[in-house]
């Protein structure tokens, strides 16, 4: 009894900062409609900021709470001045485009933050006030657990206070259903979406200030964070407050009881919560049905044109020039010029899902990681040939695309990028966990090529017919009456159905083809390295993904290709030469979304006023 | 106190309106009428600010508002009530009013909820109802009741009677007229000649984002010629 009451209030207790920060992300989804990722660099800074002014002001109560609150408002001022420079000249921009906006500032915070306050771990030391134990039951309880159980509370009834009792909620809560209407009744928007970006950063801030007594202040407190808000702002209901503190509730009760019991699973276990939610509840707990567009919206939805013949020839020289490259080039280029003919294809096979298919998933990287186990445990545990165990790459992605697909089809918007994402998150967890088949963090070495395909000549060779293979298969089936079917269920879904076409079927279909060919990529990527590791199923290689499509541009069928090459030399290169290449891209994708909201290739084409580049 | 002079809008490619141009004389009222498409709504949504003009200009109150916000626009005295009400129904009555609640320009009695509901009784019987919990008609009272709190000088009310029924339609051109009474200038877009007549004096014909014709509306109710060419009647 004892037991389960401790870790009940210890689990209450890290649900308030959760609920802050969700609570900010939530605010600012619901006004602005951008989905923010930079929502959990604000609350890194916020426990760095709050670092820096506890230690600054005099000890004691007053220092500390002076600390965390100064933090807060600070936090709050870098959100406005974000919204202020960036964030406002993105609003008629597709959602994608606002959210790779906001992917560029979290790189650009973290080396920020690095050259800052350094790579060391901070921890802040507690008032006096608050160093104390409680006993209950017969077993100490933290103070300051007791201070946070309280805060959560409280901010949730300040904030219930501030949206239905003044006049400047109500202008909040009005905008959040149609914020062209109050800008008509003489509201200006701007102003508005200002003050919501400040409001929002201010929690996230005040979250990861109350959080550095119980934490450190570390570099990757942002990703973390954010993913754990997204869940619980899914969880809870995309806008609504209410239900994200239910949903911090759960999940942060859930986590504390599953630590104690069964450690292994924590990292899966609130991605489960979340996917049994969403597939009961579509909306999350307390959410409605949202009114707004799938994202990629309409503005991503250019016709697409068959390759003439000036582009098959221009198409068949290029995969020529590949595939006698391996004469002039280096190794070194070889190396990379392999990895970006793999990750063409890895490109492609989002894109098909995220363009035609208007599907857009945040978490590709798990097909890419599932096929990329799959090759290298065939060829570990069962010792299989090459070209047998890489047939295993698309099944089993597939697999897992038929199970996930079936889930996907049902939910649009946000909660359809979040449940992508979880999935991702799940099986990144299990390739760490589960290390007596995966290797956990080690990974599964060596992976190499049969004999035969040992040279780097045969081997280059292998992997651009597959690829180039792949990606002609999916150029094939946006231009077969499956992807004109397809492109009519993501433009008009009813007048899809009304003309015969089962919408829910042909994306999962599409899904699932989409799934298997990035696990083509991933097991080609394993082949390639000698290795599979959990990094390739981490956040980061959905990201990638994603930036490679969006710098390529949705709009055409090149795009993602030459958005791959544009992006792994840009990766390739920065980090050779620099060790700020984080803050580098980061800048580099801001202002490319700025200078061409279209994709490279989407500029290139509206430049030449020819929809086929 | 409204000149549109020669303009222009657009959505992407398709072109809406040509070269429009028309007055609109102080607290006078004027009915817009057309065909479904013509371009009546687009024509009030630019000079709203919400679709931009591409081309021309639009005064009012003896200041440029084309390219100006839609907010801007609002606080210069033009009142947009929108054809698809477009009510905040997470918002209560009081609360949706509030949202267009502005100080009044120089002059005149401001209005408050409390005038609103002398207006429209019936909203008065609702006030902490939420917006999703009402009836087209009441709905269609908020949206219009909800824009005069921004004290405008001139209305511009799209297509107010549609979708109601006969009996709702009576009772909000009833409304309307008082504010006509009182000096408020309008522009109504309507498809419904009857109803326009009742309120306006004057009458613009559009085709095809054109002004085809334009008269004093009792003419016009005479001449079944002009209404059979351009509204189908």
């Amino acid at each position: 009894m004892d037991f389960i009451v401790v870790q009940f209030l210890n689990g209450v207790a890290s649900a308030s900062s959760l609920f802050l920060v969700a609570s900010g992300l939530t605010v600012i989804f619901g006004v602005t409609r951008v989905v923010n990722f930079a929502h959990g660099s604000f609350y890194m800074l916020g426990a760095y900021m709050a670092y820096t002014l506890t230690s600054q002001l005099p000890r004691g109560s007053l220092g500390f709470w002076g600390g965390v609150i100064g933090a807060a408002l600070v936090i709050g001022l870098v959100g406005a001045l974000l919204e202020f420079v960036l964030l406002r000249r993105l609003y008629r921009a597709p959602e994608l485009f606002q959210l790779l906006a906001t992917f560029g500032v979290v790189l650009v915070v973290q080396d920020l933050t690095l050259w800052t306050w350094g790579p060391e771990d901070l921890l802040a030391s507690r008032p006096l006030s608050l160093r104390g134990a409680v006993d209950v039951m017969g077993r100490s309880v933290p103070v300051y657990d007791l201070v946070l159980i309280a805060v959560g509370p409280v901010v949730l009834a300040a904030l219930h206070l501030l949206f239905h009792k003044t006049r400047w909620g109500t202008l909040v809560r009005a905008a959040t259903q149609d914020r062209e209407m109050v800008e008509a009744l003489g509201v200006e928007q701007s102003r508005l979406f200002t003050a919501v970006f400040f409001l929002g950063s201010l929690l996230a801030g005040l979250g990861g200030a109350l959080q550095l007594p119980r934490e450190a202040a570390s570099l990757n407190m942002d990703l973390a964070q954010i993913t754990e808000a997204f869940v619980v702002v899914v969880v809870g209901g995309m806008g609504s407050i209410l239900g994200a503190y239910l949903a911090a509730l759960l999940i942060a009760i859930l986590q504390a009881f599953g630590i104690a019991i069964f450690p292994k699973i924590t990292l899966v276990l609130m991605f489960l919560v979340m996917a049994v939610v969403l597939a009961v509840r579509p909306y999350g707990l307390l959410g409605r049905p949202q009114a707004v567009a799938r994202v990629g919206g309409s503005s991503l939805a250019v016709a697409l044109r068959p390759a003439g013949s000036w582009s098959k020839t221009a198409a068949a020289v290029v995969v020529a020039v590949l595939a006698l490259s391996p004469l002039v080039l280096g190794d070194y280029s070889m190396t990379v010029l392999t990895e970006v003919t793999i990750l063409a294809l890895f490109a492609a096979s989002l894109h098909f899902l995220m363009g035609p298919g208007g599907v857009v998933s945040f978490g590709h990287a798990a097909y890419f990681g599932v096929g990329s186990y799959a090759v290298a445990m065939a060829i570990k545990y069962s010792g299989l040939p090459m070209l047998v165990a890489v047939v295993g790459s698309p099944v089993a992605a597939g697999m897992l695309g038929v199970a996930v697909g079936w889930f996907c089809v049902r939910l649009s918007g946000v909660y359809l990028a979040m449940l992508t994402l979880a999935v991702a998150q799940i099986v990144w967890s299990t390739a760490i966990q589960w290390d007596g088949l995966t290797g956990g963090d080690n990974g599964l070495l060596g992976i190499w090529p049969d004999d035969w395909a040992r040279g780097r000549w045969v081997f280059y060779l292998v992997i651009l017919t597959i690829s180039a293979g792949g990606i002609l298969l999916l150029r094939r089936a946006i231009f077969a009456p499956f992807g004109y079917a397809l492109r009519a269920a993501r433009d008009a879904p009813l007048r899809a159905e009304a003309s015969g076409i089962n919408p829910g079927i042909v994306q999962w279909a599409a899904f699932v083809l989409s799934s298997a060919l990035a696990g083509v990529a991933g097991g080609l990527f394993a082949l390639a390295k000698g290795g599979v590791f959990p990094t390739y199923v981490a956040i980061g290689r959905s990201i990638d993904a994603l930036l490679m499509v969006l710098l390529g541009g949705v709009a055409t069928v090149t795009g993602p290709l030459v958005g791959t090459a544009v992006f792994v030399a840009l990766q390739d290169e920065l980090s050779r030469f620099t060790n700020v290449w984080r803050f580098i891209l980061g800048c580099v994708i801001i202002l490319m979304v700025l200078a061409f909201p279209e994709g490279v290739v989407g500029f290139a084409a509206r430049w030449r006023r020819d929809p086929d580049a | 106190m409204l000149e549109v002079d020669g303009i222009d809008a657009r959505y992407g490619h398709a072109q809406v309106l040509f070269g429009m141009s028309f007055r609109i004389g102080p607290a006078e009222a004027v009915a817009l009428l057309g065909r479904n498409g013509a371009g009546k709504s687009t024509l009030l949504k630019s000079i709203m600010g919400l679709v931009p003009a591409t081309g021309g200009q639009i005064r009012f109150a003896g200041q440029r508002i084309d390219g100006m916000r839609p907010s801007r626009v609002c606080r210069l005295g033009l009142g947009y009530v929108p054809e698809d009400r477009r009510i905040f129904t997470d918002l209560t009555v009081l609360e949706n009013l509030e949202v267009g609640r502005r100080p009044a320009l120089a002059g005149g009695e401001p209005w408050t909820a409390e005038r609103i509901f002398q207006l429209f009784p019936s909203l008065g019987e609702m006030r902490h109802r939420r917006g999703d919990r009402m009836s087209g008609g009441e709905q269609q009272m908020l949206t219009i009741a909800r824009t005069l709190m921004g004290n405008p000088t001139l209305l511009l009310l799209d297509e107010p009677s549609e979708g109601l029924a006969p009996r709702v339609v009576e009772i909000l051109g009833e409304s309307l007229a008082s504010l006509r009474a009182a000096n408020l200038a309008l522009l109504i877009a309507e498809p419904n000649l009857a109803f326009a007549a009742r309120l306006a004096d004057r009458a613009i014909l559009i085709e095809k984002g054109r002004v085809a014709h334009e008269g004093a509306i009792a003419d016009l109710v005479r001449d079944e010629e002009i209404q059979r060419a351009y509204l189908g009647a």
